[in-house]
């Protein structure tokens, strides 16, 4: 109930000068515009071809925040560190978006049609989640559209999971344990905040060139760490990968054991079927999964090394 | 010949490379004129050096060419002639010292692929104590360069080392276990080439990630071996290899595609799924059905090559070993008659014939002079066809690299 109110001291804070307050409601709707939870922002810019005298400026902020208060009543179930997770996204998502606005509005547009085909609620479980475990199946719910299919993969690791956190977690360096990468560039953001975004070149031999991604989770507390596709030279549209990283019970020997889950969403490519989405992606995280196990196996085991063999 | 001129002006208006186009044109005239003069010859050798430089990822490649042709030419110097005389009847009928030493033609090009990961091996005379017998190899690598790299380097050995074994005897039963062992041999190296790799080998990228494995890598292999008798072909991919017989050609091998009748059904039979996306693929992800190495895709994507063993007859003329970054663009037919229309721009048959009776006579006197100027006559035509080829791939937009071999089948040069 806080948040919803704290909204609106902000849409009504600024002062209200006669020329500022002009520019200022031109952004507030360009931010609004953006805003996936709402949908009146889109109404209002679709109403209003130019911005209005201060009198009427007041209605549009508050609608808006009415929007929110209503659209953040089904997301309850999420914890709040999560709902505060997701407003910080909303607001990167926002400040990226106004740079490139024609992107923002195809992305608002899946962001409605989502909504709509799934009445505002995330789908709880589905048929490729089965083997999530519980501890981290939370982290793991997409909202799903029509046209659109998930799944989800899970890889035990015999490895201490700070091991294997230290490898996900570097959204700046994926070719470090994932393979078919051919170099990594960061072309926005520092690659640690949230809206940092690559641009991967992929090697030669797959049907994709290139892939253009965004951070949008990385939780070093929960070890969660999440992308969203934004663009490239492949036929894998609006995909969206989420990664945990957890702990399991330590095998008989007492040796440590990682249990690492990687789900995803994407669009279903035209000419392709569900099924046949799901063999393509799947093959290439099964491959990229079980080369995090390699890898981190392999460090383990040169760290392992005495020194002078280090040396040779 | 004109209708090689005809092909080339109808691809011209397609290409958007306006000097590509023009070179490859000029070449084809060149090509086509059955009395080409000096000037003429100086400047395709001028525009073909020119080429090469632009290739530049080709220099690995041309330095291994360079080594073998050394190596011919010491063998040339060293070599003794066998009496006419001597040896049984068959001898007789086929010169002993023309079949000696391969002639042939090498061009790779990287094209409009980021990076070059074709590779190209020509051993002759490779199976120590046995002679007459020469191998040829085109590997066009993907995901990296060093499953290719490593076929390059050690095929020939492997497949010496196998045919020692098997006391090979021709027939083409022997010959197709010697191939599907020396397959699965480099198979299994690429599986564990993270961990054996030496450290004199030149690194890639792929060592820079240090990854326990690197089974997202492969390579097509189309080998050839060339007797005085046989032409035997393995091919694991969608490289080829083709006989020009007569002016027609004749496929020894035949691509690996998913979507190829029987490879589909073997890919579906082991539990594997051939998904078009963008082309036919192996699990949506890869574009042919074998290949050498790619451990994540086994065991839909095999490494078993499909041996075919060829008589060879007097109406032979070349052999051709290609990746796909030609065969994408160039049919059989048109690939053969560029080779042909090179060999005839280099002396007509007539004249060799000739020729061919006082380079015998030469030999016979153990002239080394003669013996030079007929070889290197024969590997003149054979690297015009491969360069022509070549050109005439990136012409047509070929969009990946292009590696070509050309051999000289031809009797009584």
């Amino acid at each position: 109930m806080s948040i919803p109110t704290s909204h609106i001291p902000i849409h009504i804070h600024p002062p209200t000068p006669t020329r500022p307050p002009t520019v200022f409601l031109v952004f507030t709707f360009l931010t609004q515009f953006t805003h996936p939870l709402t949908i009146s922002p889109i109404d209002h810019c679709c109403h209003i071809p130019n911005p209005l005298p201060v009198v009427f400026g007041v209605f549009p902020a508050a609608a808006a925040a009415v929007a929110v208060v209503h659209h953040t009543v089904p997301l309850a179930v999420i914890s709040m560190r999560e709902r505060n997770s997701s407003i910080d996204q909303e607001h990167q998502r926002g400040s990226s978006s106004r740079s490139t606005m024609p992107f923002a509005a195809s992305r608002t547009s899946q962001q409605q049609h989502s909504r709509v085909a799934t009445n505002g609620r995330a789908v709880a479980v589905c048929a490729g989640h089965a083997g999530v475990p519980d501890e981290v199946a939370r982290h793991h719910e997409h909202a799903v559209a029509a046209g659109q299919c998930c799944a989800a993969m899970v890889q035990s690791i015999a490895a201490p999971v700070d091991a294997v956190w230290s490898l996900v977690r570097r959204f700046d360096q994926p070719q470090r344990y994932k393979r078919f990468i051919r170099s990594c560039h960061l072309v926005d953001g520092d690659g640690a905040e949230v809206g940092s975004v690559r641009e991967l070149l992929l090697v030669s031999g797959l049907p994709a060139e290139s892939s253009r991604e965004r951070l949008e989770i990385r939780d070093d507390e929960r070890r969660v760490i999440s992308f969203r596709v934004l663009g490239g030279d492949h036929r894998l549209a609006n995909y969206r990968s989420v990664t945990t990283v957890h702990e399991a019970a330590p095998s008989q020997d007492g040796r440590p054991l990682t249990m690492v889950v990687e789900s995803y969403v994407v669009d279903v490519p035209p000419g392709n079927t569900v099924e046949e989405t799901r063999i393509f992606v799947d093959t290439i995280v099964r491959c990229n999964l079980q080369s995090l196990e390699g890898t981190v196996i392999r460090q383990l085991e040169i760290a392992a090394m005495p020194h002078d063999d280090n040396q040779n | 010949m004109a209708e090689i001129c005809c092909e080339e002006a109808k691809s011209t208006p397609a290409t958007a490379v306006a000097a590509a186009s023009v070179s490859a044109t000029a070449a084809a005239a060149a090509a086509v004129a059955v009395a080409s003069s000096a000037l003429e010859r100086r400047r395709r050798r001028l525009e073909m050096r020119r080429f090469r430089v632009a290739g530049d990822p080709e220099a690995p490649v041309a330095e291994d060419v360079r080594a073998a042709k050394r190596q011919r030419l010491a063998r040339t110097l060293s070599s003794t002639c066998p009496d006419a005389g001597s040896g049984s009847g068959s001898d007789s009928d086929r010169p002993a010292l023309p079949e000696r030493l391969p002639r042939y033609g090498v061009t790779s090009v990287c094209g409009r692929r980021r990076e070059m990961e074709d590779t190209v091996s020509v051993r002759p005379d490779f199976v120590p104590g046995t002679s007459k017998q020469h191998f040829f190899g085109v590997f066009d690598g993907h995901g990296c360069s060093h499953v290719a790299t490593m076929c390059q380097n050690m095929m020939h050995e492997v497949v010496a080392d196998e045919h020692r074994k098997a006391d090979c005897s021709g027939e083409e039963t022997a010959w197709k276990a010697v191939m599907e062992r020396s397959f699965a041999r480099l198979d299994e190296q690429a599986a564990s080439w993270a961990t054996s790799r030496s450290r004199d080998e030149p690194s890639c990228r792929c060592e820079q990630q240090k990854p326990l494995r690197c089974d997202h890598v492969g390579s097509t292999a189309v080998v050839a071996v060339v007797s005085p008798t046989h032409v035997v072909v393995a091919n694991a991919g969608d490289s080829r290899a083709v006989l020009s017989r007569a002016g027609v050609p004749v496929p020894l091998s035949v691509d690996h595609k998913p979507d190829r009748p029987d490879e589909l059904a073997r890919i579906k039979a082991a539990g594997g799924r051939v998904i078009y996306w963008d082309g036919a693929r192996v699990l949506g992800v890869l574009a042919m059905s074998r290949a050498i190495g790619d451990g994540y895709l086994k065991p839909f994507v095999s490494s078993e090559p499909e041996v075919t063993v060829t008589e060879r007859t007097d109406d032979d003329e070349c052999l051709i070993l290609a990746s796909d970054g030609l065969w994408d663009v160039v049919t059989n037919e048109m690939a053969c008659e560029v080779v042909r229309a090179c060999f005839h721009s280099n002396g007509p048959p007539a004249p060799a014939a000739r020729a061919n009776g006082a380079a015998l006579r030469a030999a016979e006197n153990g002239s080394a002079a003669a013996k030079g100027v007929s070889v290197e006559d024969s590997d003149k035509a054979c690297s015009d066809a491969a360069m022509l080829l070549a050109k005439l791939a990136l012409a047509r937009r070929s969009a990946d690299n292009v590696s070509v071999v050309v051999v000289d089948l031809r009797r009584g040069i």
